[in-house]
């Protein structure tokens, strides 16, 4: 392999710059964005990185998450998305021991899932710490359950990793321009020659999916600062986040329960607040002193499973490459880093196609 | 005991905070002045304030008055983290009574003083002889403890007690003699650290895993007034020099006067451990961190996280020291590196009231005809948060014990 010096580098895109247009500024986005820069701006003649998008931090999906890092309790469809969320498990551990941890909005938590009934253990259990079974002593906290975890995660607070992402590509000379995306022609026929799709639960309106759907959710945060440990219920019968969970993030409490498929009301709902008040008050009575801080909806983007996939669109004489990468439901901030690593091969897959590349990228 | 008819005399202290009709105190059985006890504690901080909630409940018909020149927020137990992991007291291994108790009865039950030659200052030969604490007595009073506080931490008044759950580690940097100590099966869901969770700690080759309770001084302290005065106790700021300042006034003094025992109690066998702690905002830590010495640990609370320490024997110093504060900081950034975000730091002093034992014992001060008995409840060291209820609890017992006698008409000592 040849070895580049400094100042020569292949080739890029048309006129030598690669010209990449993220679509949305969630967690996918940015994330994305910022994996993709870092791999390949050095081997790159140059490489242009724009984030377009219509909400930025604080009106996205990902500033209404909790930010618990835990996946679904059963297996995904996709095992890859195991292998995704054991990729960003690992990554945000690694950054827990920089200062800049509180910067990202990330610290340990531990804390407890609670159940009906026994149930197997999740895929999960050996990528979080410590994780075990809840003592008898342990259950008599909570009478409505009788079984249950104890495992040390993290948190990775949406609002501030945002923020923090968003210094990082900002430092990198990645541009951000807030505007309503009508169409991926637009986008094309703007000079994007990659088009990275993190668009979540609206990517509908730019290209029909009915495999995803909104799952809506209602979150009440409160100021509590005494919990320090996260309580997450389970009802099967009711089925994920439509069970009372309280999750302690850096400065609030995030309390929630509510996941409606089908819904895109935006307006906080009533009935949703007093079922997650009653829900939550009843598992820990200590919130009942807890003053409430603020009230939101969001729509987590549900899939089947998370679409993370080339697609070549042609407009004209001209080729964009499109990445899509969307559809991840309640645990786009447990697999993000897995994802944006893998949107970042397909780019590399890019690459090579069109010859940009004399060398491998190096491997994160 | 000295008599009057009138319920309204004020040191009397029940009716006084009787919510309700004027007519309340015709219904106050506290109050029948024939057998109402009147009891002084002395100190106002962790030991005072929770043996002022005991009493009446053991105790009948008594009256209840906390005496102490520092409340909350300025006590020492306000500057603790109010951790409960055990201190280890020197205590000793076997579970029999030592031998200290047996001249302990010997010496009440004949009423026999011991003094030392040449002084007419009596001495204890249980302070001298008898130093340590007996490991069943630590787990027994930290289990009460432990026991009492989740069930409030559990409860509604988690909040305004400044009681809650907190999970963590205790880290070593060379195996312990003891992998488990005597408290594993009190706190909740002990057991080792894995080697992943180890990696977070180069420096050390050992960890337990285990999650606890916090108590908050400064929250937990108002409340307990709040709990001594809605059953009738009072406050009274002031400083006592002299346990016979009290006599006639009060019939039983409850000593929890601390390091402040040298002087009322004669007592020099308590000094100082000065600890300096850090008090930083870092709301991002939900766990704590402690190093198996002691010396270093990280304590999240409700509103600050508790960096430290020190352990400074005989330091009456309670001024914060700037060079001991950076080496405090430098070596909890070791153990937890976002710390170095921290800010808003405030430096805080203790000292600790340490003794080799707890001491937790009856005494009938006597002076020509006069007695005055005397309930010595101090001495905690590092351990009072972890210890105090169930040290509270067999305070109340002795206090009763006192109370029964005062009402037989028992033989009096001689001397």
């Amino acid at each position: 392999m040849k070895h580049l010096d400094q100042g020569q580098r292949p080739v890029g895109g048309r006129g030598g710059t690669m010209r990449v247009v993220v679509i949305g500024a969630g967690v996918i986005g940015l994330s994305t964005a910022l994996c993709i820069h870092d791999r390949y701006q050095p081997v790159l003649q140059s490489l242009d990185v724009r984030v377009y998008a219509d909400r930025f931090t604080p009106l996205t999906n990902t500033d209404v998450a909790a930010g618990l890092w835990q996946p679904y309790l059963s297996n995904p469809s996709n095992p890859q998305e195991t292998h995704w969320n054991q990729q960003t498990f690992d990554y945000l551990l690694s950054h827990l021991h920089s200062p800049n941890a509180a910067d990202m909005g990330l610290a340990l938590i531990s804390g407890y899932n609670l159940f009906h009934e026994a149930v197997p253990d999740p895929s999960w259990k050996d990528i979080v710490l410590g994780f075990r079974k809840l003592t008898p002593r342990e259950l008599d906290m909570f009478p409505d359950y009788s079984y249950g975890w104890f495992n040390t995660s993290l948190i990775l607070e949406g609002k501030r990793y945002l923020q923090w992402l968003t210094e990082r590509l900002t430092e990198r000379g990645v541009k951000f321009s807030q505007r309503k995306v009508e169409s991926l022609e637009e986008v094309a026929r703007g000079g994007a020659d990659v088009i990275i799709n993190c668009t979540g639960v609206r990517a509908g309106e730019l290209q029909p999916d009915p495999m995803l759907q909104p799952g809506r959710g209602q979150i009440i945060k409160v100021d509590a600062p005494w919990m320090k440990h996260f309580i997450v219920t389970h009802d099967p019968e009711r089925g994920i986040y439509r069970s009372p969970y309280i999750i302690p993030g850096i400065r609030e409490v995030t309390l929630g329960g509510i996941f409606q498929l089908g819904n895109w009301s935006e307006v906080n709902n009533i009935q949703d607040h007093k079922s997650i008040w009653e829900g939550c008050c009843r598992l820990e009575p200590t919130l009942k002193k807890a003053e409430i801080v603020s009230e939101c909806t969001g729509f987590r983007p549900v899939r089947p499973q998370v679409r993370l996939e080339r697609e070549r669109l042609r407009f004209g004489p001209s080729n964009t490459e499109l990445i899509h990468n969307y559809g991840h439901g309640g645990y786009g901030l447990t697999i993000h880093w897995g994802c944006a690593l893998e949107a970042a091969k397909l780019f590399g897959e890019v690459l090579e196609e069109r010859k940009l590349l004399r060398m491998p990228p190096s491997h994160l | 005991m000295e008599q009057n008819g009138e319920v309204t005399k004020r040191s009397r202290g029940c009716c006084l905070n009787w919510p309700g009709s004027p007519q309340a105190y015709a219904f106050c059985f506290h109050c029948s002045p024939m057998d109402t006890v009147r009891i002084a504690v002395v100190g106002a901080g962790l030991m005072g304030l929770s043996t002022a909630v005991c009493i009446p409940t053991l105790v009948p018909r008594c009256s209840v008055t906390v005496i102490a020149d520092k409340f909350t927020p300025d006590t020492t137990s306000d500057v603790a983290a109010g951790i409960l992991i055990p201190h280890a007291y020197p205590g000793s291994p076997s579970f029999a009574p030592g031998p200290c108790e047996a001249i302990r009865g010997l010496a009440d039950s004949h009423g026999i003083i011991f003094k030392e030659a040449g002084s007419s200052r009596p001495l204890r030969p249980e302070l001298t002889l008898c130093p340590d604490t007996p490991v069943h007595k630590q787990k027994q009073w930290f289990r009460e403890t432990f026991d009492h506080l989740f069930s409030i931490a559990n409860s509604a008044e988690a909040g305004d007690a400044g009681v809650y759950l907190v999970s963590g580690w205790q880290i070593f940097r060379s195996m312990p003699t003891e992998e488990v100590p005597f408290w594993a099966d009190v706190v909740l869901g002990f057991r080792k650290m894995t080697e992943a969770e180890l990696k977070k700690f180069p420096q050390h080759v050992f960890g337990q895993a285990f999650t606890t309770l916090k108590c908050e001084g400064p929250v937990y302290l108002p409340w307990l007034e709040k709990r001594v005065k809605r059953s009738g106790g009072l406050m009274v700021p002031q400083r006592i020099e002299d346990l016979w300042e009290l006599h006639p006034s009060f019939d039983i003094v409850v000593n929890c006067s601390g390091l402040g025992s040298r002087q009322l109690a004669g007592d020099s066998t308590i000094f100082p451990v000065r600890g300096q702690v850090l008090k930083v905002q870092a709301p991002w830590l939900k766990h704590f961190i402690r190093d198996g010495s002691g010396l270093t640990y990280i304590y999240p609370g409700t509103s600050n996280v508790t960096l430290g320490g020190t352990r400074q024997k005989g330091d009456w110093n309670l001024s914060p020291d700037a060079e001991i504060s950076r080496d405090i900081f430098s070596r909890c950034c070791a153990l937890e590196p976002s710390l170095h975000r921290a800010c808003d730091i405030r430096e805080k002093v203790g000292l600790r009231p340490s003794r080799p034992g707890i001491r937790l014992q009856k005494e009938l001060l006597a002076q020509d005809s006069r007695r005055l008995p005397v309930v010595h409840h101090y001495g905690h060291g590092s351990g009072g948060f972890s210890m105090h209820w169930g040290t509270a609890l067999e305070a109340a017992r002795l206090v009763n014990e006192c109370a029964q006698a005062l009402g037989s008409p028992a033989p009096k000592s001689k001397l």
